[in-house]
């Protein structure tokens, strides 16, 4: 299966952006070239097979030896010369004139069989990394609990078991001058829009970098406003998730390395979608994207609305509360900027601090930030008790997010309306809020709106956005897509 | 785009933080109270009394002062006090019936002018001096601001007296087809009792009626959703029955029927229509209401009963002029501009025939059932 589908990949090798560089003279393989090229690996294994008269190189760290026995070792050992040229034959023996492909046929984990005067490359790479497992940053209750690995051939293998359509497309392109990682777009032809396959294949080709390790590394190279920010592309480590844009018309795209893939074309409001929202009945769904949007608004406001009633608009403050908030301050020696700034800011040390930390440590950091926080600050007079739920309940909202990216950036920006908020008030949430969004409404995303689908407006689409509507009410795909197969589903009969 | 935000960021850190209000370091005045100084020589000024709740919610902080006004009196205020005294928080103004005699409106416009004062905050008499009562300790009940606060609001709720707030009075003062109501407050040794219901002639004081008389101005005022009656009906001359109507629901209708051309109140017809629905939770006399002919026997008797005592009080609203349940507002729609101009409706309202006509509806008789 593994195999087919790097066949599948290499089928498509798809015009490959014209190697610019095409009119430097090419190298014929040779072995005396490729070793020299080699010179001070020392995982570099050369062996011969003098009665073949055949010469082997491959890394041996690379190769299976499952794999090397299948096809170097049994074919060619105790042969003679005639009996080699016509195993070589065979396709899996590739012949290469070109000592640069050699070479990086080589480094993918494949040897290269020189023999007579003709290079051969034979794929017997054996993939290591981790296998199949629940993604940690992404987790659902109910749902498939597979998530995408390090290694580009399970993720590929993954996608392909669950949409069994030969309109899946794949187009494998490569990104880093040294690194050479292999980027793959996914996408489904006939429901996707092509000209964003193109242009993503035309971005992710003029990438100049030496190396790109991550999927979310990648994507800011390529995104429309580097300086936002906002995550522009929507990355994911959940197969279904991935499928499922794949099926709506978007492309997905996986780096080699990553267990992350992102699919595009994205908008803001798809990161606050769960796959877990399909799979529950659509009233509950419906709740939880409700419920999101609310956190989502905790997150950004309610530290800073803490900050400017305090300062400047005491008469909102219900009178019953308003006594106790009064004697909590009395005690605190900074004015309320300061006092939220420093609790948020111990807010992010200790959230900071669990990421860091092993699991087992993690938890050291649960309590002991849970007493500092929760009584003793408000007992030695450091911050008034109301302002621990505030922080405390901002904090949690922001975990409400599905994404981990758009959570964090909405943490930072926080900051920015608490301060606002200190200096100017409730005038001051209002001109955060207010810049946010004028900056929301700027980024575009390969070209379309962030904003879809409040600007440009298409209210059909807010019933998948703001709500999960029932699966009969979901009839076409997203307007974001622009597809031209429009239709999803049809009425039960 | 760098120097696009730091001009953003310019407008906004130069500007504004001049006018911080830090929690702690003020006082809030919960209620505030106005009265007459009895000396000759007060020169146009008055006496003006604050209370600021403590943290512990059972004591409070008194201020007293003698001002012109109230904003002179909370710069008085604040210099004898280690907090800056803030009216944000007000709940309620209480005025001596005496200043209310002589207008109220100079004080009410300066604490409508002001955008930290809500304009729910209720506005309430007292009779005798509102420094007084705020000044005393009730002692089972909460400090005193919170006190008059939950009287206020638990009895209006119920329709029990009206619910004047700043917005409701100076919407009435300046209509001219309304006149305010207020109730009336008076500290009586241990507590403090609603004793009765102010009518006011534009901001002026003019009347008063007992408390258990509001409900016929309520039902004349228009519609509501609770309230609360006991009617004592005389069954025969010495016998009376006691009916009392609970969870009442009022809707109200006025028609005004007119004369051409209108030269004063004589050619002025207002019916006003209520119909009434509540349960019947209390009744002492011989109709057995299992029967719903005993019913309907029962509510012609309220209906009679309705009738009689909400005309009296109509009477004695025309005797004095005050137009608290806003029947202008009906009157004036009936009428051309030129003669509502040329008609002086607290003059005219005196002579205006006015019947009411209400309609009982009993919806249960509780849980009793024989």
């Amino acid at each position: 299966m593994v195999k087919r589908i790097m066949q599948l990949l290499q089928e498509q090798p798809v015009a490959v952006a014209p190697p610019v560089e095409q009119t430097e003279e090419v190298i014929p393989p040779s072995l005396d070239h490729t070793l020299d090229q080699f010179t001070d690996c020392a995982d570099l294994v050369h062996r011969s097979f003098p009665k073949a008269n055949l010469d082997v190189v491959y890394f041996a760290f690379l190769v299976g030896n499952d794999e090397f026995l299948r096809d170097i070792a049994m074919p060619f050992s105790d042969v003679t010369e005639s009996e080699a040229a016509l195993r070589l034959t065979q396709s899996q023996y590739m012949p290469v004139n070109n000592s640069k492909d050699c070479i990086k046929g080589i480094l993918n984990g494949k040897a290269a069989i020189f023999f007579q005067d003709v290079a051969f490359l034979v794929d017997i790479s054996h993939p290591i990394g981790r296998s199949i497992a629940q993604s940690e940053t992404e987790t659902v209750i109910t749902g498939p609990h597979d998530g995408f690995v390090e290694n580009l051939v399970h993720n590929l293998s993954v996608v392909r078991r669950r949409i069994k359509s030969s309109h899946v497309k794949t187009v494998t392109l490569e990104v880093g001058e040294v690194s050479k990682t292999i980027v793959v777009l996914v996408y489904m032809e006939d429901i996707v829009d092509m000209s964003f396959v193109q242009m993503l294949r035309d971005r992710i080709q003029q990438i100049e970098v030496d190396s790109v390790f991550e999927t979310n590394q990648l994507v800011q190279l390529i995104d429309d406003n580097p300086n936002s920010l906002f995550p522009q592309f929507m990355t994911t480590e959940r197969p279904d998730a991935i499928c499922s844009k794949i099926v709506a018309g978007r492309v997905a795209c996986f780096v080699e390395g990553s267990p992350s893939a992102f699919s595009c074309p994205t908008s803001f409001f798809e990161f606050f979608s769960s796959p877990d929202d399909y799979y529950q009945r659509w009233q509950l769904g419906t709740a939880l994207r409700i419920l999101r949007i609310i956190g989502f608004l905790i997150t950004m406001i309610f530290t800073a609305l803490y900050v400017s009633v305090t300062t400047f608009h005491y008469e909102m403050i219900p009178h019953t509360m308003l006594l106790n908030l009064t004697e909590s301050r009395s005690k605190v020696p900074f004015p309320p900027l300061v006092e939220a700034i420093m609790m948020e800011t111990t807010i992010e040390l200790l959230r900071e601090a669990g990421a860091r930390l092993p699991s087992k440590i993690g938890q050291t950091i649960g309590i002991v930030g849970g007493i500092v926080i929760g009584q003793a600050a408000v007992q030695a007079g450091f911050t008034s008790n109301i302002l621990i739920i505030a922080v405390a309940l901002s904090a949690i909202a922001s975990f409400v997010i599905p994404s981990y990216l758009m959570s964090a950036s909405i943490r930072l920006i926080r900051f920015g309306i608490i301060f606002l908020a200190g200096i100017l008030g409730n005038f001051g949430i209002i001109v955060g809020v207010g810049l946010v969004v004028i900056h929301l409404s700027g980024i575009t995303n390969m070209g379309t709106s962030y904003l879809t689908p409040i600007a440009p407006i298409s209210t059909y689409d807010w019933l998948d956005t703001f709500a999960r509507g029932p699966f009969w009410s979901l009839r076409k795909r997203p307007s974001q897509a622009r597809t031209n197969n429009e239709v999803k589903s049809r009425p039960r009969k | 785009m760098i120097a696009r935000i730091a001009l953003v960021l310019v407008l906004l850190l130069l500007t504004g933080c001049g006018d911080q209000r830090i929690l702690e370091e003020l006082g809030f005045a919960r209620s505030v109270a106005y009265d007459t100084i009895p000396d000759q020589e007060s020169d146009g000024r008055i006496q003006i009394s604050a209370t600021i709740p403590k943290a512990n919610q059972q004591e409070k902080i008194f201020f007293t002062t003698i001002a012109r006004t109230s904003k002179e009196a909370r710069i008085k205020f604040s210099k004898e006090n280690n907090r800056r005294i803030v009216s944000g928080q007000m709940r309620s103004v209480l005025f001596g019936i005496d200043l209310a005699k002589k207008g109220l409106w100079d004080h009410i416009d300066t604490l409508i002018r002001d955008p930290q004062v809500s304009a729910n905050v209720h506005v309430i008499l007292v009779e005798g001096s509102g420094g007084d009562l705020l000044k005393k300790e009730y002692k089972p009940y909460p400090q005193v601001g919170e006190y008059i606060d939950e009287l206020i609001k638990t009895e209006a709720r119920a329709t029990a007296i009206p619910d004047s707030r700043l917005y409701d009075f100076s919407r009435d003062y300046y209509d001219d087809g309304a006149d305010p109501v207020a109730p009336i407050l008076k500290s009586t040794g241990a507590k403090i009792k609603v004793v009765g219901i102010g009518l006011f002639r534009d901001d002026r004081y003019v009347t008063r009626i007992p408390t258990d008389q509001f409900m016929f101005i309520a039902f004349l005022r228009g519609d509501f959703r609770s309230g609360d009656i006991t009617m004592r009906i005389p069954e025969t001359k010495q016998h009376h029955e006691n009916v009392m109507l609970s969870s009442m629901v009022n809707k109200r209708t006025i028609h005004v029927t007119r004369n051409h051309p209108v030269r004063d109140g004589h050619d002025i017809q207002v019916d006003i229509e209520m119909e009434i629905s509540g349960s019947l939770l209390e009744y002492t006399g011989q109709l057995k209401l299992q029967r719903s002919s005993d019913q309907i026997k029962l509510e012609t008797i309220m209906n009679k009963y309705i009738k009689q005592e909400t005309e009296r009080v109509l009477k004695s609203m025309q005797k004095h002029r005050v137009d608290s349940i806003g029947l202008g507002q009906y009157v004036r729609n009936k009428l051309s501009y030129e003669e509502w101009k040329n008609l002086d409706w607290n003059k005219a309202f005196a002579d205006v025939r006015i019947s009411v006509h209400p309609h009982i509806k009993i919806k249960d008789y509780g849980k009793l059932q024989e």
